[in-house]
Protein backbone atom coordinates (compact mmCIF):
# COMPACT_ATOMS: atom_id res chain seq x y z
CA UNK A 1 0.00 0.00 0.00
CA UNK A 2 2.68 2.13 0.85
CA UNK A 3 4.19 2.09 -2.33
CA UNK A 4 0.96 2.97 -4.45
CA UNK A 5 1.05 6.03 -2.12
CA UNK A 6 4.19 7.31 -2.62
CA UNK A 7 4.03 6.90 -6.28
CA UNK A 8 0.71 9.21 -6.00
CA UNK A 9 2.90 11.31 -3.79
CA UNK A 10 5.61 12.08 -6.13
CA UNK A 11 3.27 12.92 -8.54
CA UNK A 12 1.61 15.17 -6.46
CA UNK A 13 5.25 16.95 -6.09
CA UNK A 14 5.47 17.49 -9.61
CA UNK A 15 2.42 18.88 -9.69
CA UNK A 16 3.79 21.69 -6.92
CA UNK A 17 7.16 22.21 -8.77
CA UNK A 18 5.16 22.92 -12.24
CA UNK A 19 3.04 25.31 -9.99
CA UNK A 20 6.22 26.84 -8.72
CA UNK A 21 7.55 26.66 -12.70
CA UNK A 22 4.42 29.37 -13.15
CA UNK A 23 5.37 32.02 -10.38
CA UNK A 24 9.48 31.46 -12.01
CA UNK A 25 8.11 32.26 -15.88
CA UNK A 26 6.23 35.46 -15.00
CA UNK A 27 7.07 36.70 -11.98
CA UNK A 28 7.93 40.09 -12.45
CA UNK A 29 10.52 40.58 -10.39
CA UNK A 30 14.12 38.67 -10.90
CA UNK A 31 13.63 38.23 -6.99
CA UNK A 32 10.45 36.71 -7.45
CA UNK A 33 12.13 33.68 -9.86
CA UNK A 34 14.87 33.50 -7.07
CA UNK A 35 12.04 31.97 -4.18
CA UNK A 36 10.66 29.97 -6.62
CA UNK A 37 13.73 28.38 -7.87
CA UNK A 38 14.12 27.18 -4.28
CA UNK A 39 11.13 25.73 -4.10
CA UNK A 40 11.93 23.60 -7.13
CA UNK A 41 14.84 22.70 -5.74
CA UNK A 42 13.21 21.17 -2.47
CA UNK A 43 10.92 19.49 -4.53
CA UNK A 44 13.04 17.49 -6.68
CA UNK A 45 15.33 17.15 -3.50
CA UNK A 46 12.34 15.37 -1.99
CA UNK A 47 11.33 13.65 -4.98
CA UNK A 48 14.91 11.98 -5.44
CA UNK A 49 14.45 10.54 -1.59
CA UNK A 50 11.41 8.98 -2.39
CA UNK A 51 12.71 7.43 -5.73
CA UNK A 52 15.69 5.95 -3.63
CA UNK A 53 13.46 4.10 -1.41
CA UNK A 54 11.02 3.09 -3.56
CA UNK A 55 13.53 1.17 -6.12
CA UNK A 56 16.21 0.54 -3.45
CA UNK A 57 18.98 2.41 -4.36
CA UNK A 58 20.39 3.97 -1.68
CA UNK A 59 23.19 5.73 -3.03
CA UNK A 60 20.96 8.68 -4.30
CA UNK A 61 21.00 10.07 -0.97
CA UNK A 62 24.49 11.33 -1.76
CA UNK A 63 22.44 13.31 -4.83
CA UNK A 64 20.49 15.09 -2.67
CA UNK A 65 23.04 16.19 0.03
CA UNK A 66 24.54 17.45 -3.04
CA UNK A 67 21.94 19.27 -4.58
CA UNK A 68 20.89 20.89 -1.44
CA UNK A 69 24.53 22.38 -1.09
CA UNK A 70 24.92 23.17 -4.64
CA UNK A 71 20.96 25.72 -4.78
CA UNK A 72 22.24 27.11 -1.88
CA UNK A 73 25.71 27.89 -3.62
CA UNK A 74 23.71 28.97 -6.79
CA UNK A 75 21.36 31.61 -4.68
CA UNK A 76 24.13 33.03 -3.22
CA UNK A 77 25.83 33.30 -6.71
CA UNK A 78 22.44 35.04 -8.27
CA UNK A 79 22.12 37.53 -4.95
CA UNK A 80 25.59 38.60 -5.62
CA UNK A 81 25.34 38.82 -9.17
CA UNK A 82 22.11 41.33 -8.56
CA UNK A 83 23.51 43.23 -5.92
CA UNK A 84 26.79 44.21 -7.32
CA UNK A 85 26.62 43.71 -11.09
CA UNK A 86 29.05 41.15 -11.22
CA UNK A 87 29.75 37.61 -9.81
CA UNK A 88 33.45 37.25 -8.88
CA UNK B 1 5.54 -3.74 13.78
CA UNK B 2 5.20 -2.25 10.01
CA UNK B 3 1.66 -1.53 10.23
CA UNK B 4 2.17 0.52 12.84
CA UNK B 5 5.48 1.96 11.01
CA UNK B 6 3.21 2.65 7.81
CA UNK B 7 0.28 4.93 9.82
CA UNK B 8 3.54 6.87 11.14
CA UNK B 9 5.19 7.48 7.75
CA UNK B 10 1.18 8.44 6.43
CA UNK B 11 0.64 10.96 8.86
CA UNK B 12 3.90 12.67 8.40
CA UNK B 13 4.16 12.15 4.68
CA UNK B 14 0.64 14.06 4.65
CA UNK B 15 1.78 16.74 7.09
CA UNK B 16 4.68 17.77 5.09
CA UNK B 17 2.61 17.70 2.10
CA UNK B 18 -0.45 20.23 3.82
CA UNK B 19 2.82 22.71 4.51
CA UNK B 20 4.42 22.46 1.21
CA UNK B 21 1.26 23.01 -0.92
CA UNK B 22 0.48 25.89 1.41
CA UNK B 23 3.90 27.09 0.63
CA UNK B 24 3.64 26.83 -3.29
CA UNK B 25 -0.44 28.32 -2.87
CA UNK B 26 1.16 30.95 -1.27
CA UNK B 27 4.11 31.47 -3.51
CA UNK B 28 1.14 32.07 -6.75
CA UNK B 29 -1.60 33.79 -4.40
CA UNK B 30 -0.01 36.38 -2.33
CA UNK B 31 0.82 39.65 -3.87
CA UNK B 32 4.45 40.52 -2.99
CA UNK B 33 8.21 39.67 -2.96
CA UNK B 34 8.33 39.80 0.23
CA UNK B 35 5.25 38.09 1.26
CA UNK B 36 6.15 35.32 -1.13
CA UNK B 37 9.43 34.81 1.37
CA UNK B 38 7.77 34.48 3.98
CA UNK B 39 5.76 31.29 2.58
CA UNK B 40 8.55 30.00 1.14
CA UNK B 41 11.03 29.89 4.18
CA UNK B 42 7.86 28.35 6.31
CA UNK B 43 7.32 25.81 3.60
CA UNK B 44 11.13 24.73 3.26
CA UNK B 45 11.58 24.37 6.66
CA UNK B 46 8.82 22.28 7.60
CA UNK B 47 7.23 20.34 4.74
CA UNK B 48 11.09 19.14 4.26
CA UNK B 49 11.68 18.33 7.62
CA UNK B 50 8.60 16.44 8.00
CA UNK B 51 9.20 14.43 4.94
CA UNK B 52 12.75 13.64 5.40
CA UNK B 53 11.67 12.48 8.81
CA UNK B 54 9.05 9.73 7.06
CA UNK B 55 12.21 8.55 4.95
CA UNK B 56 14.45 8.17 8.48
CA UNK B 57 11.29 5.57 8.92
CA UNK B 58 11.61 3.89 5.73
CA UNK B 59 15.47 3.69 4.62
CA UNK B 60 17.40 1.02 6.53
CA UNK B 61 20.64 1.42 7.19
CA UNK B 62 22.79 3.51 9.58
CA UNK B 63 24.48 5.53 7.16
CA UNK B 64 21.86 6.17 5.03
CA UNK B 65 20.28 7.67 8.07
CA UNK B 66 22.98 9.76 9.15
CA UNK B 67 23.04 11.18 5.25
CA UNK B 68 19.28 12.25 5.89
CA UNK B 69 20.01 13.90 9.76
CA UNK B 70 22.50 15.61 7.71
CA UNK B 71 20.53 16.63 5.10
CA UNK B 72 17.90 17.66 7.84
CA UNK B 73 20.39 19.99 9.67
CA UNK B 74 21.69 21.58 6.43
CA UNK B 75 18.37 22.79 5.22
CA UNK B 76 17.49 24.19 8.60
CA UNK B 77 20.62 26.11 8.55
CA UNK B 78 20.80 27.45 5.48
CA UNK B 79 17.42 28.07 4.69
CA UNK B 80 16.47 31.02 6.86
CA UNK B 81 20.01 32.60 5.91
CA UNK B 82 18.98 32.13 2.53
CA UNK B 83 15.22 33.77 2.58
CA UNK B 84 17.30 36.72 5.11
CA UNK B 85 19.70 37.53 2.02
CA UNK B 86 17.01 37.52 -0.57
CA UNK B 87 14.92 39.97 1.79
CA UNK B 88 18.18 41.88 2.24
CA UNK B 89 18.49 41.89 -1.63
CA UNK B 90 15.31 42.97 -2.53
CA UNK B 91 15.07 45.64 -0.19
CA UNK B 92 18.68 46.96 -1.69
CA UNK B 93 17.77 46.85 -5.03
CA UNK B 94 14.80 48.82 -4.28
CA UNK B 95 11.48 46.16 -5.41
CA UNK B 96 8.38 47.89 -4.93
CA UNK B 97 6.44 47.02 -2.10
CA UNK B 98 2.30 46.68 -1.90
CA UNK B 99 0.21 49.12 -1.67
CA UNK B 100 -0.47 50.57 1.68
CA UNK B 101 2.49 49.24 3.62
CA UNK B 102 3.82 51.58 5.85
CA UNK B 103 7.75 51.19 6.16
CA UNK B 104 10.10 53.39 8.99
CA UNK B 105 13.71 52.83 7.35
CA UNK B 106 15.63 52.85 10.56
CA UNK B 107 18.96 51.54 9.00
CA UNK B 108 20.36 53.46 6.04
CA UNK B 109 21.44 50.57 4.01
CA UNK B 110 23.05 52.57 1.10
CA UNK B 111 25.48 54.44 3.49
CA UNK B 112 25.56 52.39 6.13
CA UNK B 113 24.68 54.97 8.78
CA UNK B 114 21.84 55.48 11.42
CA UNK B 115 20.03 58.61 10.00
CA UNK B 116 19.94 59.93 13.37
CA UNK B 117 23.95 59.87 13.69
CA UNK B 118 23.78 61.85 10.59
CA UNK B 119 21.61 64.45 11.89
CA UNK B 120 23.79 64.31 14.90
CA UNK B 121 27.18 65.33 12.89
CA UNK B 122 25.16 68.09 11.00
Amino acid sequence: MLDAVLNFYSIGLAILGLTALYRAYSGPSPTDRIVAMNMINTMVTLYILIYCYRFNQYHYIDVALLLVLAGFVATLAILKLLRDGRII
Amino acid sequence: MHAVRDIIVLILLIGGYFFLAAGVIGLIRLPDVYNRIHAMGKCDTLGCGLVLLAMILLIPGTSNIIKILIIIGLIAVVNPVMSHLIMKTAYESGTPMVKGTVTVDVYDTKKGKLPQEEGEQQ
